[in-house]
């Protein structure tokens, strides 16, 4: 899946992963990527910017440490971040409901021969 | 011949592309992290080093595009509104009321309509209090909304001094006002970049008290109505402070709209589109 489609959901999606715990940011990727079946194709290096920003909103905290040598910024969600995804997971939850509902009522197209 | 470290190479182009970030090195740090630990787990499964890293460096994306993202990102605001940055919109359309009774309680408290008292002083002096504190709540929930905690909280303690010192001493208005227009300039210049819409009418609350002042300086040269016990013009005065309060109203009124009905859908705008 191309990043367009996932235009507007990686918030949620990254706010997910890290509802299980505390993760740096290749791990984040990493559960991204495997979550998803390898479905979602991304540039890596997008991630980050959305994890600053939801760190900046007050939905994530960073704590730095050291790792083999180098220093590494670890990820966790707060009390707000929990809350915004509960949030949002009901509301994707709702969409995707309405939509499915749509479509199982959708007719078979007729056979144009 | 020992081999290029090209992670070195690209670290060192992501730095210059950043270079304006006040956390340049933080994010050079966790950048450099990320590509090493993804290039030694490649190398582990036998890929040759030099392949690993510029693989790695192939599926992380170009300096550009990171320094792009980035951009966006800290210009991008809050992942989602949240219940403050919507109560922030509704504060501002409850100030933007509180700004006309204030220019309304100018001229009540002015000789313009009574002789000098007070009471009436001290009451406009409440009103314009009443409308700084809302429209600093306002400045406070833009912050929040572009996701700048930092400033908010700075932003908050200097304007609550200046909202005391402007209520208190209420007849310096014009210089109190033009300090204020400046905070506002950064507060729609944060709200424009956030949101990426750009409503000329939010540009009202910039230009309010410089409009104000320049209506208060130009019927005072032109001698414009009686002359109280100071020597002053009230109705230059009066008329100075309703046309920026008036303006006041028409900027906030423009961004608690927006404030109050942005939907989630637009403002989680990934960085993914870049």
């Amino acid at each position: 899946m191309k990043g367009q489609a996932l235009k507007g959901h990686l918030d949620l999606l990254v706010l997910a992963v890290l509802a299980d715990g505390p993760l740096h940011g290749y791990a984040v990727i990493e559960q991204l990527r495997e979550r998803s079946a390898d479905a979602f194709d991304l540039p890596e290096g997008t991630v980050y910017p959305v994890l600053h920003r939801l760190a900046g909103s007050g939905f994530l905290a960073g704590e730095w440490n050291e790792s083999s040598g180098r220093r590494r910024r670890t990820y966790r969600l707060t009390d707000e971040g929990r809350a915004a995804l509960q949030q949002q997971r009901s509301q994707w939850e709702q969409f995707t409901e309405a939509v499915s509902s749509v479509l199982r009522g959708a007719r078979p197209c007729p056979n144009p021969t | 011949m020992p081999e290029p470290d090209l992670i070195d190479s690209y670290l060192g182009e992501l730095r210059r592309s950043l270079r304006t970030r006040p956390d340049v090195d933080d994010v050079v740090a966790e950048v450099q992290d990320h590509l090493r630990e993804a290039a030694d787990r490649l190398q582990a499964t036998g890929v040759p080093r030099l392949e690993a890293e510029r693989s790695t460096i192939e599926r992380f994306g170009q300096p550009a595009l990171l320094a792009t993202a980035f951009t966006l990102t800290s210009t991008g605001g809050l992942a989602m509104p949240t219940t403050l940055t919507r109560a922030a919109g509704a504060v501002a359309v409850a100030t933007a009321c509180c700004w006309l009774i204030a220019g309304a309680a100018h001229w009540w408290a002015s000789e313009l309509f009574a002789p000098f008292s007070t009471d009436r002083y001290a009451i406009f002096g409440a009103l314009t209090f009443a409308a700084l504190v809302g429209t600093l709540v306002v400045l406070a929930g833009v912050l929040l909304r572009a996701g700048r905690k930092d400033l908010m909280v700075a932003a908050l303690v200097l304007g609550g001094v200046l909202a005391a010192l402007f209520a208190f001493f209420s007849w310096m208005w014009p210089v109190w006002g033009l300090i204020v227009a400046v905070a506002l300039a950064g507060m729609v210049r944060v709200l424009h970049t956030s949101t990426g819409d750009r409503a000329t009418a939010d540009w009202a609350v910039v230009i309010a008290w410089p409009a104000g002042f320049g209506m208060f300086v130009v019927l005072n040269i032109m001698e414009v109505g009686p002359v109280d016990e100071w020597g002053d013009f009230p109705a230059a005065n009066t008329v100075g402070f309703v046309t920026a309060a008036s303006l006041m109203a028409v900027g906030l009124v423009s961004i608690g709209r927006r404030l109050l009905t942005e939907q989630t859908v637009v403002t989680s705008r990934s960085l993914v589109e870049v």
